[in-house]
């Protein structure tokens, strides 16, 4: 049983350790959002606090117009329900009040009648049958009316019709509710009618008219509880902000963004202080602390924001309020960027270049709120001073005053109340941990393998993988064991591409160690249990062979056991009278294995250097196999492990950016070694028919050379060929005008349309 | 005798006319708020500058997430009656509105544009409409599908004998075998914000004749008969942290005079001393603001440059753009004389 633990937990490390990280959620294109860690529980804070979503909209979760509508029409509908004493499900009333026109028509022609008969479908609407059994007149009328209203103040389902409103009609509907209102008794409905009529006349651009609406009907309705008193309220503050009367309207606002949440998105984006002379207005404006306070909130809340100042206010003012602790959450959210893990978060280079993270004055926003909160901890006149304890050993990590971090986790250890304080303090103190670790030895990978094997934390924080990995890839690398640190990101397939030699010769060297630790034996494993050994010599092999260090390549192969060096799936030393990648070859042919490859070359080297008569022909034979050894052969994938169809006209370099490879897919356009031996078949050849097709073959290379080119200019379409500068023509021509008389001339004519272009 | 002498005469006064109106180029202006309401004093100004054309932008057309298609914003409302005698609407497009949208959904794009033109148009039936401009910066990933949404849009056009025409950058006309030549029927060269807006060491990123002079050489050959769009517009550009966070415009370097809040540590750079509040932004201690306008010295000198660079006739000199400030800023003398270097090439 032991041995299945051992064994289960072993695949497990290894699936940790070899799914690669940075695989994005597509195939392409690679996204530089900022990538770091985060540690703090935002949960903390979302004690209920009817500012949580708006203070914590991580997720710009009300910027979205779609989720603001509902939140409104939420909010409305449990009203609705509230007037009714929760009698109804919300569905039903919803169907009614957002529903069709012709619904409330139907309501209202039955409760008209003496036999009230709805039909089959709204009779199962028990909101709608209970509005005409009992003959609710003012209640359907009312939403008769505001059926009518509702083209003129919301928004067409056609975002290209725009708003249908017409002021005319709208005024029209001014006067006939208002006339309606005078006889009303309910003073829901009242309201109501003061909502709709108000928000008439400010869309219609009567601003004194709605200033007027609301100054007259107001007060003429009983006290009840609404949230259409803060709705009422927004439309008030819009049509002061239109008339110029701006503090009034920012005032205004502010009242609306502390009291509805339905309106406080809208509250804060209308919102405006243009200068010192309009604060100080509006401080005077507020009856309370309370009102100061939201002020300096929402100054707090704007976007780039440095709120340390805005919350020392609100303290000063309302030390209870509950937006101090929503926008201590926001601003260690923000800290965490700039100070968690940056020095080892391997994507740091790109958060510095692409978001400027960290931030220039970072360290000054750190010891400004570390201060505060460490004050207002101390004080104690905050709702839950142990949060911001806690809060201020994060801080103090954050400073990268570890020592003192701790001692603050051990002096609040015993008089954290809740569950999840204690819980946030765990992880605070696991993250302390991880960064302590320095000068990894296999006694502290083997504590690490604990903290992932059985440390729930590690489990139910994600953040934790991303942060060890990126923490032991930046110890490993510092320590020189760039192989170790490449494994805590990649998968070996990852570096195939373009195998880089100071990572495979490390993880060589950790292979070969007869004693490896437990750790390193993960690290050198493939998923299957056998080891990575072989993998990597091939690659090392690969990767000699590419740098032209043919015979080093040939040794490394060698270190392969025989039976695992591959099945013979290659042959580049047939020739194809069209070059063709994809081209499939009979198995027949296909004789050799990577080893078997180089054996051949080197054979052909001795002979063409040996047999003197016959050199012209090896020579040949040594160009066609590194031509088709090369991208653009039928063998290439003997010299590479992995092509890309794209990845060859107008390259600035053979190495290409891919998502899944970190260092990118490098193509082995190299035609230089192809090129060199056919130029040796030109000087050594007396067989015409060969030097023609030598020379032939150099003019294919410099055409693939010159696509391949930074320099490359693309015809203007497909159907043209490119113009292909003097200096790669020059084997065509040189066809044309030595070799006319050659039977390979006389085809090369009949066959290849391109050449009598380029021949020219 | 005496008819043909008067026949000599009549040719020589409509030869000469023709020619003063190929060289010298009309003046005009885009208008990019949201409201149009032309103060007597703006009037005035456009009735000096014999201004008969104005670039109003409509409205703006954006990528809704929610929706996943096109959708208009910021529309324009008309509240003046003593508009130009000629209109050219203009929508500005954004480049990710042609990365999200599927080919297929371009033909009803292009219906819904238009109808919306239309809708505005009816609010000034007085004005002469015969072109329409389409401002969008496109990549290379955009292209393909900014260029059909333009090909469509133009031939829809065509049927209302109206002109499509669209801005170009200047990068896009020094490399216009990489950016691709937009299929419209003109192009207005916009020669503005071309230098680096979010590094606060750019010496000025709305014109800096250093910049302009690497795209532009002499006799350029673009296959579009181009219109010039200068700049005649001020803002402060504000950095927190060393990142560039909010352009202020119309910016005065008369409202960063006050010292107890602002520190000028260079020419045209201040640094915030104090916490405030400036044109409705809350500023905090150590933000940096650099302010940005254009000077009539460098603006002729871009001009000379433009004029040796894009020789045209019958184009269109578009100054970006109209409000109380810039007719307060560059007075009739200043917007003639640019007037006159185009006009000196012919």
């Amino acid at each position: 049983m032991s041995s299945v633990i051992k064994i289960f937990s072993l695949f497990l490390i290894i699936a940790i350790v070899s799914i690669p990280n940075q695989i994005s959620k597509g195939c392409g294109p690679i996204i530089y959002e900022f990538k770091g860690f985060s540690f703090f529980d935002a949960d903390l804070v979302r004690t209920g606090s009817p500012f949580t979503d708006f203070f914590l909209r991580f997720d710009d979760f009300y910027h979205s117009y779609a989720i603001a509508d509902s939140v409104r029409n939420q909010s409305n509908l449990e009203e609705w329900n509230n007037i009714f004493c929760g009698a109804f499900y919300e569905k039903e009333i919803q169907d009614i009040v957002y529903g069709n026109i012709e619904n409330i028509k139907a309501i209202q022609r039955a409760s008209e009648k003496k036999k009230n008969k709805l039909g089959l479908r709204l009779s199962r609407n028990s909101f709608a049958k209970h509005l005409v059994d009992y003959k609710c007149t003012e209640t359907i009328d009312y939403l008769l009316f505001a059926k009518n209203c509702e083209p003129h103040v919301t928004h067409s389902i056609n975002a290209w019709d725009g708003p249908k409103r017409d002021p005319v009609a709208m005024k029209a509907l001014i006067y006939e509710g208002e006339r309606v209102f005078l006889k009303l008794k309910s003073n829901n409905i009242k309201l109501r009618y003061a909502y709709q009529l108000i928000r008439l006349a400010h869309y219609a651009g009567d601003y004194d008219m709605a200033l007027d609406l609301y100054d007259r009907l107001l007060p003429r309705i009983d006290p009840v509880e609404s949230i259409l008193h803060d709705w009422i309220l927004a439309h008030k503050a819009g049509a002061l902000l239109r008339s110029g009367q701006r503090v009034e309207a920012a005032y205004l606002f502010s009242l609306v963004f502390d009291r509805s949440p339905s309106k406080r998105e809208a509250a804060f984006q209308s919102f405006s202080i243009r200068n010192e002379k309009e604060w100080k207005a509006c401080m005077l404006l507020c009856q309370s602390n309370h009102e100061r306070a939201t002020l300096h909130a929402m100054r707090a809340s704007e976007d780039h924001s440095k709120p340390v100042n805005d919350m020392r206010a609100i303290y000063a003012l309302d030390p209870q309020n509950d937006n101090l602790e929503l926008l201590l959450a926001k601003e260690i959210k923000e800290l965490e960027k700039d100070f968690l893990g940056t020095e080892f978060n391997r994507h740091r280079k790109d958060n510095v270049e692409f978001h400027k993270i960290p931030r220039k004055q970072a360290t000054a926003n750190l010891i400004d709120l570390t201060q505060f909160v460490i004050k207002a901890g101390k004080e104690k006149k905050v709702r839950r001073p142990e949060l911001w304890r806690l809060a201020e050993g994060y801080l103090l990590y954050l400073s990268n005053d570890l020592y003192a971090a701790d001692q603050v986790f051990k002096d609040i250890e015993k008089i954290l109340p809740t569950e999840k304080l204690q819980e946030q303090l765990a992880v605070f103190r696991l993250v302390l941990k991880i960064t302590n670790y320095q000068d990894i030895d296999e006694a502290k990978e083997q504590e690490i393998v604990q903290i992932i094997k059985k440390n729930d934390l590690y489990e139910k924080y994600p953040e934790f993988e991303k942060f060890i990995n990126d923490k032991l890839a930046y110890e490993y690398l510092q320590a020189g064991h760039a192989g170790k640190a490449y494994r805590m990101h990649h998968t070996l397939e990852a570096i195939k591409p373009n195998p880089q030699v100071n990572i495979i010769n490390d993880l060589i060297e950790i292979a070969l160690e007869p004693e490896k630790s437990r750790f390193d034996k993960i690290l050198t494993t493939n998923k299957d249990g056998t080891e990575i050994i072989d993998d990597l010599l091939d690659i090392k092999g690969v990767m000699l062979w590419n740098k032209g260090e043919a015979a080093a390549a040939l040794e490394t192969f060698k270190q392969i056991p025989v039976a695992q060096r591959g099945a013979n799936r290659f042959n580049p030393f047939i020739e194809r009278a069209k070059i063709c990648v994809h081209c499939i070859q009979p198995d027949s042919l296909l004789i050799y294995n990577r080893p078997g490859i180089l054996e051949h070359i080197f054979e052909l080297e001795f002979q063409a250097n040996s047999d003197y008569s016959n050199s012209a022909k090896y020579f040949y034979q040594l160009g066609l196999a590194y031509f088709n050894l090369s991208y653009f052969g039928p063998s290439w994938n003997a010299m590479d492990f992995f092509r890309s169809g794209n990845n060859w006209r107008s390259a600035k370099s053979d190495t290409f950016e891919h998502w899944y490879f970190p260092f990118g897919n490098k193509e082995n356009h190299d035609l230089s070694k192809a090129k060199s031996y056919f130029e040796k078949v030109l000087e050594v050849s007396k067989d015409r028919e060969r030097s023609a097709r030598a020379t032939f073959w150099l003019a294919r290379c410099d055409w693939l050379s010159y696509v391949t080119s930074s320099g490359y200019k693309r015809p203007p379409s497909s159907n043209h060929l490119p113009d292909l500068p003097p200096e790669y023509r020059i084997h065509y021509q040189q066809l044309a005008s030595d070799y006319a008389e050659t039977d390979f001339y006389e085809w090369v004519i009949r066959e290849c349309d391109y050449f009598q272009v380029y021949a020219r | 005798m005496r008819l043909s002498i008067y026949f000599f005469f009549i040719v020589c006064f409509f030869s000469c006319e023709k020619n003063v109106d190929s060289t010298t180029p009309e003046i005009a202006f885009y208008h990019w708020k949201n409201e149009i309401n032309l103060t007597p004093a703006t009037s005035q100004y456009l009735q000096d500058l014999e201004v008969q054309k104005l670039y109003l932008r409509f409205f703006d057309v954006d990528w809704d997430v929610d929706r996943q298609e096109p959708v208009p914003v910021s529309e324009i409302n008309i509240s003046s009656s003593n508009l130009p005698t000629t209109i050219v609407p203009t929508i500005f497009i954004t480049n990710r509105t042609f990365l999200e949208i599927k080919k297929n959904d371009i033909l009803p794009f292009v219906e819904n544009l238009f109808l919306k033109i239309q809708k505005i148009q009816k609010n000034i039936p007085s004005v002469h409409i015969s072109e329409m401009q389409i401002d969008c910066d496109w990549s290379q990933k955009s292209r393909e599908n900014y260029f059909y949404f333009l090909e469509t849009l133009k031939n829809k056009l065509k049927k209302d004998r109206k002109e499509l025409s669209v801005t170009i950058r200047l990068h896009q006309l020094k490399y216009p075998e990489k950016t691709g030549i937009p299929p419209a029927g003109r192009g207005a060269l916009m020669c503005y914000n071309v230098g680096d807006l979010q590094k606060w060491g750019t010496k000025n990123s709305i014109l800096d004749d250093k910049i302009t002079s690497t795209y532009l050489k002499n006799n350029m050959h673009y296959p579009l008969p181009l219109d010039i769009a200068l700049p005649v517009f001020q803002w402060g550009v504000l950095f927190r942290d060393g990142e560039m966070i909010k352009l202020i415009n119309q910016l005065n370097p008369s409202e960063l005079a006050d010292q107890k809040f602002y520190n000028e540590k260079t020419t045209n750079r201040y640094i915030v001393q104090q916490s405030t509040y400036l044109h409705g932004h809350y500023l905090y201690s150590g933000d940096q603001i650099r302010l940005e306008s254009v000077s009539p010295r460098t603006l002729e000198i871009v001009s000379q440059q433009l004029k040796y660079a894009i020789p045209s006739s019958n184009q269109t000199l578009i100054f970006y753009h109209l409000d109380s400030l810039t007719v307060a800023k560059y007075p009739f003398t200043e917007i003639k004389k640019i007037q006159r270097i185009f006009g000196d090439v012919n």
